[in-house]
């Protein structure tokens, strides 16, 4: 027997002659945080509705504790979900709201009283308590929400994108919030969201949906050092993923690789990126010519002038940039290939729009894939 | 042309809220102006005040030292850009050319201005199109172009570039900075995103609560917050603020039981500043560098001592929250840093911090003091 | 097989659907489908309920001589006439008052409250009241006229009015039915331009666009739908038209305001020729199902 707390086996659910969810399996252990990241429609509030029970799945079973749950109604799962809406009640005050759980539950008045006082301390909402629930700003909402799905004893919490529509500076402090919840709780939780940032930071173990099925999964780092295939690897990173695109090509002196987009050279893999002359080699014996994509995160790559390159180098015209602070986002084009660099903010001491400047690759730490399936190079 | 906007003392009450108290604000000519703060915090009032669409409860309003303050929407010369494109259910051409034909400028002039405005923002091509065969991001650049196509005396933006996908806002952001470069207009700027501000303005004005908290240049804004909200809100995450004594006596500057720093001229002057011996230390997260081993602070630096709390991982960076005496700290770390580092949860680890970021707020006013 | 219980139990547990609207669908087979087919029925039969004659079928006849006979082609022409003016001053008043209330002024509220009185009124009522108002003798309409100019009208006369030589008749029942209408028209307008988001008139307005770029750039295509909406109810309700007529005219004198649907009344319930009758409705409700097709097509579900 596992020691999964929660198990979902081979899940399926249709809609009409619409696959919404197929074959999903997962495990979750006590005190994880899972996410299910995906695009819209991907299935990831489907999935969460089925584990709460307020759908019910085509085939497959759900286990809690080893024990399949498929027969058991919504209230009887021990099952707390926060919903995209925030379903407040609005009419009522803050208080109310936290209290609307507990009061199902037939709890003394007192326990009651300490249970809300304590969750709202944690979360910051104290001097709301009395105020009406359509008086608060977003981020209030968002709180009173959490507040009011956390104070209820559940074993298992579900958020529905539960920080969707706030401002970004509100979201990253809830996050960081949220986080220290859970840690400090101890509570189980899943967490359906369309943000790899929110994915990546809030959790234990990512599950990847795409088109109803799991695409990868794995530990946040696993999947951002490694995206599955080529799709994943770009909405990871917010589509600011630095491409290159070429073919395998076998030498004398080792196999190469003859790049064709955004600029025509062949390099040998040996001394640009030793990691991955096995795995290219592979492919260049087949003598097929395979066409592949080297991706490069922004921070993987330097644009400062002064530093000996040891990585592929480019010149490119610089079009704009993105001042993150301590550091400026560089857009810099070449043959219509905009590639994306992190530098340090001193760049900005001059003035670089229209400006060409060297930008250094460091292959070593791209993530090739195979263009024609998409799929990561050297992935068993 | 010239113009310069300036508000005085310009107060918008609706009903019973105080959307702008007070405010008085001075944009210069040809400047690349933003205004930047969190949602309700007035920033749209302003410029839908400075548009003529809104009339302030108190105050003046004057473009080139000329009060236009009741002086309606449409004789202003201003153009705006609204945050959902505001298109006439016309085709491109139309849109662009409506309010140069309004205006009774003669046909072939008209044509020529918006084949010219066209031409710079790409839309050559889709002229003929009706607007609802367009792109969102295609949609936001007919908006700009009917702006530009008049030469107005002002240029309003509205948070433009928010309903646009990552990709195609960086984009159009980048066409905006480059354009405004070539037609030098002045060019007032709403927006939310701290980013979209520090990337595009000459300056910014940071607004919460329907008050202007600091003036100035990106980095200006950046270095030397002038309250705990402009340095909240500016970079992410936000910078740290951290309550410390001040001791007159020792001169030194404690977090708890441990001394920070000792200067006797710095406690002087804070201690001339503050009222009482309480200040509140800010500094940024990408400013503190983690250390295992306890070591020798150096010149120019402080160590503290903390224990590892959280660790977040966003991707490009890793934010591990460290606390201090019950104080918590946000250190910003690039990827290999930190996996170099190797920390987890509940370690002790020590914190560097170069004293000349470390900035000092007024517990209660929570302005900047040093 | 045999149905048996069972199977009409296991039908009714299969689709419980069909079993709960079955009451409704009953009353309604007996009270609109049935009357429906019997009167198509009729219309090819001689029928009359005053000369004692039997049933007798006749094929088309009743159309062909419909269609043939001049009388009828008056009513249609008189119809049609009385449609495109009245239509033509609904729309017209009804679009002025909606932009005159589109904008923001005192009293407002009031005027558009106000504004409701004719609709809520019975058009019956309606018809009667002005059937005092426009009496020759004693109407104040001809009082104050005389009054100012020192002339007196036949309002419900037969007499040639200056508008294409109409009778002042059908000029009164235009007037009258548009009294009744036009509000309509201008609540509907109203709407319409409700929809027009509040940023894209502030738009027009820093802009600077005049009133007649506003009107024709972006008032006309938000309310496009709405007025072939309207025209399409205008229409098919004016060929209807029968209470506000009947009661002011009563289709006189003579046959100058016989409307079509007047002129079926007649036909129907005076002539007691009901084949003729129920022909002629059919006849009119072709013509509608046509035009209904024509607006859905071109005005309506053109998008898409």
């Amino acid at each position: 027997m596992s020691d999964y707390f929660l198990e979902l086996r081979n899940i399926k659910k249709r809609y009409g002659d619409k696959t919404v969810l197929d074959n999903i399996s997962l495990g979750l252990r006590r005190g994880e945080t899972l996410s299910l990241l995906g695009p819209p429609g991907s299935g990831k509030t489907t999935l969460l509705k089925i584990i709460a029970g307020l759908e019910r799945q085509d085939s497959g079973d759900i286990l809690m504790d080893g024990k399949v749950i498929n027969d058991l109604p919504p209230y009887q799962r021990g099952v707390a979900m926060v919903f995209e809406t925030l379903a407040l009640y609005t009419h009522m005050t803050v208080y109310e709201n936290i209290a609307s759980p507990l009061i199902a539950a037939k709890l003394p008045k007192e326990v009651m009283d300490k249970k809300i006082r304590e969750i709202a301390k944690f979360l910051k909402i104290e001097h709301l308590l009395e105020r009406k629930a359509d008086k608060l700003s977003g981020g209030e909402r968002q709180r009173v929400a959490l507040a009011r799905a956390l104070v209820k004893d559940a074993e298992l919490y579900l958020f529905d994108e539960p920080f969707i529509n706030l401002d970004a500076k509100i979201r990253s402090a809830l996050r960081t919030e949220f986080k220290k919840l859970k840690t400090t709780l101890g509570k189980t939780s899943i967490f359906a969201t369309p943000d790899p940032i929110e994915a990546l930071a809030l959790s234990d173990y990512i599950a990847v949906l795409y088109n109803g099925r799991i695409l990868q999964y794995g530990t946040p780092i696993e999947i951002y050092d490694k995206p599955i295939n080529l799709w994943l690897a770009r909405y990871l990173t917010g589509n600011m993923l630095n491409e290159l695109y070429g073919r395998v090509v076998s030498q004398e002196n080792g196999v190469a690789i003859e790049l064709t987009s955004p600029v025509k050279r062949k390099i040998l893999v040996k001394d640009y990126a030793p990691n991955y002359v096995d795995i290219i080699k592979e492919l260049g014996v087949a003598g097929t010519q395979q066409e592949i994509v080297i991706t490069i995160k922004p921070s993987q790559s330097t644009i400062e002038s002064s530093q000996e390159c040891s990585g592929l180098e480019i010149e490119a015209e610089i079009i704009g940039y993105e001042n993150h602070g301590s550091e400026i986002l560089v857009f810099a084009r070449i043959n219509d290939t905009v590639l994306k660099i992190y530098s340090s903010r001193d760049i900005l001491n001059r003035d670089i729009i229209g400006a060409k400047n060297k930008i250094c690759l460091d292959l070593t730490k791209a993530v090739i894939y195979d263009k024609r399936t998409g799929r990561v190079l050297g992935d068993t | 042309m010239m113009v310069d906007v300036r508000l005085k003392d310009i107060t918008k009450v609706f009903g019973k809220v105080v959307a702008v108290r007070n405010m008085n604000l001075e944009i210069k000519d040809k400047e690349f102006f933003a205004i930047l703060g969190p949602s309700g915090c007035g920033k749209t009032t302003t410029l839908r005040i400075i548009a003529g669409l809104e009339k302030p409860t108190k105050g003046r309003v004057y473009f080139d030292n000329q009060d236009v303050t009741s002086l309606p929407a449409k004789f202003r010369d201003v153009a705006m850009v609204p945050q959902f494109y505001a298109l006439y259910p016309t085709t491109v051409y139309n849109n662009i050319a409506l309010p140069l034909r309004s205006r009774g400028v003669s046909k072939e002039e008209v044509k020529q201005r918006v084949r010219e405005v066209a031409e710079l923002l790409g839309l050559t091509e889709k002229l003929h199109l009706h607007i609802d065969k367009l792109s969102i991001g295609d949609k936001q650049k007919v908006s700009l172009a009917r702006a530009i196509v008049r030469k107005p005396k002002l240029y309003l933006l509205d948070e433009p570039l928010t309903i646009l996908d990552p990709v195609t806002r960086i984009i159009i952001r980048s066409e905006l900075k480059s354009l405004q470069r070539r037609i030098k207009q002045t060019i007032i700027y709403v927006t939310h995103d701290q980013i979209e501000a520090m990337s595009l303005a000459d300056r910014i004005a940071v607004m919460n609560m329907g008050v202007i908290e600091q003036v100035g240049t990106p980095y200006e804004i950046y270095d030397k917050p002038s309250s705990r909200f402009v340095g909240w809100f500016i970079g992410e995450p936000g910078m740290n603020f951290l309550e410390a004594e001040v001791d007159k006596h020792s001169s030194a500057i404690k977090l708890g039981s441990q001394e920070v720093l000792q200067s006797k001229t710095l406690v002087s002057k804070l201690v001339e500043k503050t009222n009482n011996n309480k200040v509140v230390i800010g500094v940024r997260p990408e400013y503190i560098y983690l250390e295992k081993n306890p070591r020798e602070a150096g010149n120019g630096y402080t160590i503290v001592k903390g224990v590892v709390e959280l660790i977040e991982f966003t991707g490009t960076h890793y934010i591990v929250l460290v606390g201090i005496d019950g104080r918590e700290v946000k250190v910003k770390m690039n990827v290999e840093d930190y996996r170099r580092l190797n920390i987890a949860p509940k370690e002790n680890v020590y914190l560097r911090i170069p004293l000349d970021k470390i900035l000092f707020f007024d517990p209660v006013s929570e302005k900047r003091i040093l | 097989m045999k149905l048996s219980k069972d199977s009409f139990k296991n039908f009714i547990s299969q689709h419980p659907a069909w079993f709960m609207v079955l009451p409704a669908l009953l009353l309604l087979l007996a009270l609109n489908i049935f009357p429906l087919i019997w009167s198509l029925g009729l219309s090819f039969y001689k029928f009359t309920l005053i000369i004692k004659e039997p049933l007798r079928y006749v094929g088309g006849q009743n159309y062909i001589e419909l269609l043939t006979s001049p009388e009828a082609w008056d009513r249609f022409i008189k119809t049609g006439a009385y449609i495109f003016i009245s239509l033509l001053l609904q729309f017209a008043l009804g679009f002025t008052l909606a932009l005159l209330l589109a904008e923001e002024f005192k009293g407002r509220r009031l005027l558009t409250t106000i504004l409701m009185i004719p609709l809520m009124i019975a058009p019956v009522a309606s018809a009667l009241f002005f059937r005092y108002l426009l009496d020759y003798n004693f109407g104040p309409i001809n009082a104050i006229l005389d009054r100012l100019f020192g002339i007196r009208i036949y309002w419900l006369g037969a007499d040639p009015s200056p508008l294409f030589g109409l009778p002042y008749a059908l000029i009164s029942v235009i007037l009258v039915e548009s009294w009744i209408w036009t509000p309509f028209v201008m609540y509907i307008i109203l709407a319409g331009m409700g929809a027009i988001p509040t940023d894209l008139w502030e738009q027009a307005e820093v802009d600077g666009l005049s009133f007649w770029y506003k009107l024709r750039y972006l008032i006309l295509p938000y309310i496009k739908p709405m007025i072939a909406l309207i025209l399409m109810f205008r229409l098919m309700d004016s060929l209807k038209t029968f209470d506000t007529v009947y009661v002011l005219t009563a289709g006189g004198p003579g046959t100058t305001t016989e409307l079509i649907s007047v002129y079926i009344y007649k036909l129907a319930f005076i002539e007691w020729d009901f084949g003729s009758a129920t022909a002629l409705s059919y006849l009119v409700i072709v013509l509608v199902i046509f035009m209904t097709n024509v607006f859905m097509r071109y005005l309506i579900l053109k998008r898409g």
